[in-house]
C-alpha cells in the first residue's frame, strides 16, 4: 500500500430514529497500518455506524468518508474499499465460485481472481460447492475472499469473529494484523472484548452511540484501574499484614495472591525489607474487557456528576 | 500469510465499472441460480399444458369446440399459456427479489453497484431480457400444444409464418417481460414476496376493474393500461380505439419507466 492509503473519517455522525439516537455525533478518524478496533456493548451503534460509512443508511446528520469521498461517491468502490458485514448474505442457491465471479463483473476485476482468492483462504477444493452447504466459518472465509477481490485499500468488517471457533478466530487476527501491516486501513468492529484485545492496536469504543475513548489499545488497557500484581511466596500472610492499609489482596491460589494498589517494584523493595521470600513477582495487564466495563462505570458515573478521583 | 494480491488487480488497464459492468453483474447473478436457469422450460411446460388445458376444455367452457374456432382463434386461445407463464415469472422475480433482502445479499449487491439508479436500472433490464426469454419459450410451447390439440381435434393446423400468427404469439409474449419488471419494481418497495405479486397483479387487473365503472368516461383511458397495450400489441379484439402496435409498445415502455423509476425515488435514501 502507498502513502496514499485512504483514511476513514467521521464528523460529527448522527443518526436518529425518532426520538432515539442511534449514533450521537461521532468524531473519529481511522489511520492506515493499524488495526482500529471499533468496540462496544450489542446496540452500541457500532453497525449503525458502519453502515452510514458504507452508504448503506443515511445519516441525520454528519459525514462519513472514505478518502475524503462518500462511498456513493467512490469510483471504483471495490478496489478502494473491502467490506465484510454478513457471511450470511451470498445466496445458498449459488456456488461459491458463482458469489464471487459476479463481484468481479460488478468491479471489473479478473474473474481469475475468484479462484485464487478461494484458494486462498482455504475454499479451494469448495469453489464449486453450493455455499447453503457450507459451515459459518467456510461462510466467513468465502466473505473474507469476497472483501479482497478488488485488493482494497481500506477494510471494514462487522463483527468477523462472531460464531467462529478458536482456530477460525486466530485465522482471522492473524489475516487482519498482516492485512494491516501491508498499510492497509483495517476497521473492526466487535463486543468481543477478549478477542479484540490480541487484534487491535488502536480502539475506538462506543457507548449508546456515544465515543467514550480514542486510544492506543495498549493505553487502554494501561490507564484504567490500579495496579494489580501476582505474588507466589510461602510467606503470603506475611506479605498480606504488610501491605495492609495500602494495598488490598485477594487469594488466587495455593501459595498466590493478586495484591491491587502497589506495582511490582513497590512490592518487590517491601519484600526485600521485610525479609520476605517471593518465588514470583508478575505484573498483570488490565484485560481490554476489564478496562471497556470500567470505562463504561466511568462514563457512567460522570454522567450522574460522581467523581472518581 | 495471504497472498491475496497474486493475480493482477491494480496495474492493469481496467476501465472504471461503469453501467455496464452493473449489467453484466446483474446478469451473472440472476443466471446462476437453478430456479433463473430453469425457468424458461417450467415457462415452456406451463405455457404448454395450459393452452392445451383450455382448448381441451373449450367445448365445456366456451359451448364452441376447437373444430369451430377459426385457426387465428385457436392460436390466441392458446396465449392463455402465456398468461399463466406470465405469473410464473412474477413469483420468481418477486422470490429472488425478496430474498436478496432478506438475506443481506442486497447489501453485498450495493456496497459493488452503490449508485442505485444505476444498480435497479440493471437489474430491470435484466429482468426484461430473461422475461423475453421465458416468454418467447411459453409463446411457442404455447402455440405448438394449441396446433396439437387443433390437429387431434379436426386435423387442422396454421403456420407460425401465416399471417398475423407471429404477432399473436410475439405480442402476447411482451406481457411477461412487462410484468417481470413490474414485479422487480413492486418487490424493491414492498421488501416481500407477497408486496410484489399483490403489487404487479393489481397492475394486472386494473384494467378489469375499471370497466365495471359505469359509463363510458374512462374509455379513453383504459387503451393506455398495460393489458390493453399488450392487446394491442398482439392485435386482439382490434377496433377504432385500439392503439398502434408501436404506440402500445411505447407504452407499455413508460409503464416500465413510471414503475422502475418510482421504486428508485422511493427506495434510494432506504435504510439496507
Amino acid at each position: 500500500m502507498t502513502t496514499t492509503t485512504p483514511v476513514i473519517e467521521v464528523d460529527s455522525l448522527t443518526r436518529t430514529y425518532g426520538d432515539t439516537t442511534v449514533v450521537d455525533h461521532l468524531d473519529f478518524t481511522v489511520h492506515p497500518g493499524r488495526v482500529t478496533g471499533f468496540l462496544g456493548a450489542n446496540g452500541a451503534g457500532k453497525t449503525t455506524t458502519m453502515r452510514m460509512l458504507l452508504g448503506l443508511e443515511e445519516s441525520t446528520s454528519g459525514h462519513a468518508r472514505i478518502g475524503g469521498m462518500a462511498y456513493r461517491d467512490l469510483p471504483d468502490p471495490l478496489r478502494t474499499v473491502g467490506a465484510l458485514l454478513d457471511p450470511q448474505a451470498p445466496h445458498p442457491g449459488r456456488t461459491a465460485r458463482d458469489h464471487l465471479r459476479w463481484l468481479c463483473r460488478a468491479g471489473r476485476i479478473p474473474l481469475s481472481r475468484a479462484d485464487h482468492l478461494l484458494d486462498q483462504v482455504g475454499l479451494g477444493e469448495a469453489a464449486a460447492r453450493r455455499v447453503g452447504s457450507f459451515s459459518l466459518g467456510m461462510r466467513q472465509r468465502l466473505g473474507i475472499a469476497a472483501m479482497l477481490l478488488g485488493d482494497p485499500a481500506v477494510l471494514v468488517l462487522d463483527e468477523p469473529l462472531n460464531g467462529l471457533d478458536p482456530e477460525g478466530i486466530a485465522w482471522v487476527r492473524a489475516l487482519l494484523r498482516d492485512l494491516a501491516s501491508q498499510g492497509r486501513t483495517v476497521f473492526v468492529s466487535s463486543h468481543l472484548m477478549g478477542e479484540m484485545e490480541a487484534t487491535a492496536d488502536h480502539v475506538l469504543v462506543l457507548r449508546r452511540g456515544r465515543l467514550i475513548a480514542d486510544l492506543p489499545a495498549e493505553e487502554l488497557s494501561r490507564g484504567t484501574g490500579a495496579a494489580r500484581v501476582r505474588v507466589v511466596s510461602p510467606q503470603v500472610e506475611r506479605l498480606t499484614r504488610s501491605v495492609a492499609g495500602r494495598a488490598t489482596v485477594r487469594s488466587v491460589g495455593e501459595d498466590a495472591v493478586e495484591v491491587v494498589g502497589l506495582d511490582a517494584p513497590a512490592l518487590g523493595a517491601l519484600a526485600a525489607r521485610e525479609g520476605l521470600e517471593l518465588h514470583e513477582l508478575t505484573p498483570l495487564r488490565t484485560g481490554l474487557e476489564e478496562a471497556f466495563l470500567a470505562l463504561n462505570s466511568e462514563d457512567e458515573d460522570a454522567k450522574e456528576g460522581i467523581d472518581h478521583a | 500469510m495471504l497472498d491475496h494480491r497474486g493475480t493482477t488487480v491494480e496495474g492493469a488497464k481496467t476501465r472504471r465499472p461503469g453501467f455496464g459492468a452493473a449489467l453484466a453483474a446483474e446478469w451473472s447473478r440472476s443466471t446462476t441460480l437453478v430456479q433463473a436457469r430453469l425457468a424458461p422450460v417450467v415457462c415452456a411446460l406451463v405455457g404448454a399444458a395450459v393452452a392445451g388445458l383450455f382448448l381441451f376444455t373449450a367445448e365445456t367452457t366456451t359451448g364452441g369446440s376447437v373444430s369451430a374456432m377459426s385457426a387465428l382463434d385457436v392460436v390466441t386461445t392458446s396465449m392463455l399459456g402465456v398468461d399463466a407463464a406470465t405469473f410464473v415469472v412474477v413469483v420468481l422475480v418477486a422470490s429472488l427479489v425478496a430474498s436478496e433482502q432478506s438475506t443481506g445479499l442486497n447489501r453485498v449487491a450495493l456496497l459493488a453497484v452503490p449508485r442505485r439508479g444505476r444498480r435497479l436500472a440493471a437489474s430491470a433490464l435484466v429482468m426484461a431480457a430473461g422475461g423475453m426469454l421465458c416468454g418467447l419459450a411459453a409463446g411457442l410451447s404455447a402455440f405448438g400444444a394449441g396446433q396439437l390439440v387443433s390437429a387431434l381435434s379436426d386435423g387442422t393446423t396454421i403456420s407460425f409464418t401465416a399471417p398475423g400468427v407471429a404477432r399473436i404469439i410475439l405480442g402476447s409474449v411482451v406481457m411477461v417481460p412487462f410484468y417481470g419488471t413490474v414485479t422487480l419494481a413492486c418487490t424493491t418497495v414492498a421488501r416481500s414476496l407477497p408486496g410484489g405479486v399483490v403489487g404487479t397483479l393489481g397492475l394486472f387487473i386494473l384494467p378489469t376493474v375499471l370497466a365495471w365503472i359505469p359509463g363510458d368516461s374512462l374509455d379513453g383511458i383504459l387503451r393506455y393500461l398495460p393489458g390493453e397495450a399488450v392487446h394491442a400489441v398482439a392485435g386482439f379484439g382490434a377496433g377504432t380505439d385500439t392503439l398502434h402496435p408501436v404506440t402500445a409498445l411505447v407504452v407499455l415502455a413508460a409503464w416500465v419507466v413510471a414503475f422502475v423509476g418510482a421504486a428508485h425515488l422511493w427506495t434510494r435514501r432506504r435504510s439496507w
